[in-house]
């Protein structure tokens, strides 16, 4: 009688399986973030080696995603993109929506994107293949991540902690990466290092 | 300014891509719907329910969204002669994109809640409704929701009876077995007490984290059973690496030879993770 219900379990085992081909588990804070190499929209070779001594944000994006839209129409986003370029910080957007999914873009539309939400990013980097979400863990748009100048993993997360796409942002508003990166500068442990990302799921094509 | 800015947001939001064609509002179609027909002739607890019924392939969340998604929220007004208590939320469906895993509601669902009737009278109830529904793209929605039950005697509505009965059956119901978690390396593992013709039951089972991060949710969660438990082995979210002390969430039990046990779900109030 067990037998069969082993079997039963086994089965749900294998269902499970076929289904199943998790994101790889987020990067641990404090821990160096995985290397990637990818090509930026202007068909630049860009790699996480290259921005040594930096610190650099990525922000995962979809510009059709609610939460990302508001995060842009607001100018949000481009506040905090200002602020960390004025501290020298390396931006790579990463845009991992797979072909003829949402928030999918060619090289000249990506870099259109940047002229017409005035956005700052240092780097836009194409992801089509999500090689570089899954080896992140990105689940949402926007989600985002903070490394320091050695490289370290020290901020994962959400952009703020208001998980809504209506309405302004006001001053009730606390930014995870802002307050992230002021506390990095200042040399202070950082308060909100891990935070449940909201909005849009990743696109990845599989 | 303010509602203009919030107008033309919602707007935009709204006009995303392919759906600019369709009938939006009918995504999912939202109401606030009581079991009884009037309100109760003494004071105690009647329910109401936030009914969501979808269109095929959409989905609303459920308390924990997942890897990504929101859960439906109610902002209720407040009111003299009731006090609204907490969703009560039923099993959700599993719902994967791509390597992303989320816990919503597809076709149809119903969050029931409680109130508490303290004063006798005719109940007049308001809420704004937020919910976000997704297919492949997301569209946050939100409606303004009355619900009026004039004075009476509180008798069952018939033509919302069956539903109140079908979703009140998906909600969890407490843990009563003996339950401890431990968190060892990268692996949770849930053990669940139970007797031997009760383990005996048991087809199959599945653990819903109530917290981000406290699980990798699309990971495989590995069952197994001895003389006297269950077991259950479920790999570490993020939130564990982080500190994160306590285990929250629901196991849902499946027991295809028991009609009336069969598909139950039970609710894992806060429990310490051992260290062992």
């Amino acid at each position: 009688m067990r037998f069969k219900y082993n079997i039963i379990f086994l089965m749900c085992f294998v269902t499970n399986l076929l289904f199943v081909s998790p994101v790889t588990a987020s990067p641990s804070l404090g821990s160096p973030a995985p290397q990637f190499k990818g090509i930026d929209s202007n068909g630049n070779k860009v790699s996480l080696s290259d921005f040594q001594g930096k610190i650099v944000i990525l922000e995962w994006t979809n510009h059709d995603c609610p939460y990302v839209r508001r995060q842009y129409m607001t100018g949000n986003m481009q506040m905090v993109q200002v602020k960390a370029r004025d501290m020298g910080v390396v931006w790579i957007t990463v845009i991992s929506s797979a072909p003829g999914t949402q928030g999918y873009v060619n090289k000249r539309q990506a870099n259109k994107l940047t002229s017409s939400r005035k956005a700052l990013p240092s780097h836009v980097v194409m992801d089509p293949s999500g090689v570089i979400g899954k080896l992140y863990g990105a689940r949402t748009t926007p989600h985002m991540y903070i490394l320091d100048k050695k490289g370290i993993l020290v901020y994962k997360g959400a952009i703020d902690d208001k998980p809504t796409s209506w309405g302004k942002i006001d001053a009730k508003t606390k930014n995870y990466v802002l307050d992230a990166l002021t506390e990095l500068m200042a040399g202070n442990i950082i308060t909100h290092a891990a935070t449940q990302p909201y909005g849009c799921s990743v696109k990845y094509g599989s | 300014m303010g509602v203009l800015a919030f107008v033309t947001l919602a707007q935009l939001s709204f006009s995303s891509n392919t759906l600019a064609t369709n009938n939006e509002t009918e995504l999912v179609k939202v109401a606030l719907i009581s079991e009884a027909i009037s309100a109760p002739k003494d004071l105690g607890i009647i329910w109401v329910g936030l009914h969501q019924k979808l269109q095929p392939n959409w989905h609303t969340y459920w308390r924990y969204a997942g890897d990504s998604g929101l859960p439906t929220k109610l902002k209720w007004e407040t009111f003299k002669n009731v006090e609204v208590g907490k969703i009560h939320w039923p099993l959700p469906d599993i719902i994967r994109a791509g390597p992303l895993v989320n816990y919503g509601y597809e076709n149809e669902t119903l969050l029931l809640i409680p109130l508490t009737v303290k004063k006798k009278g005719p109940i007049n109830l308001k809420a704004v409704a937020e919910w976000l529904v997704c297919r492949e793209i997301c569209i946050p929605q939100r409606k303004v929701l009355s619900l009026n039950l004039p004075e009476g005697n509180g008798q069952i509505n018939p033509v919302n009876a069956s539903l109140f009965k079908k979703f009140r059956r998906l909600v969890p119901e407490e843990l009563h077995w003996p339950s401890k978690v431990y968190s060892i390396g990268n692996q949770i593992t849930l053990i669940i007490t139970m007797n031997m013709d009760e383990l005996n039951s048991i087809d199959a089972l599945h653990v819903f984290p109530g917290i981000d991060g406290l699980i990798e949710n699309g990971e495989i969660q590995k069952f197994s059973k001895n003389k006297r438990n269950i077991i259950i082995n479920m790999k570490a979210g993020y939130a564990i690496e982080e500190g994160l002390k306590f285990f929250e969430g629901m196991i849902n039990i499946k027991r295809s030879h028991n009609e009336s046990l069969n598909n139950r779900s039970y609710r894992i109030k806060k429990l310490p993770l051992l260290k062992r």
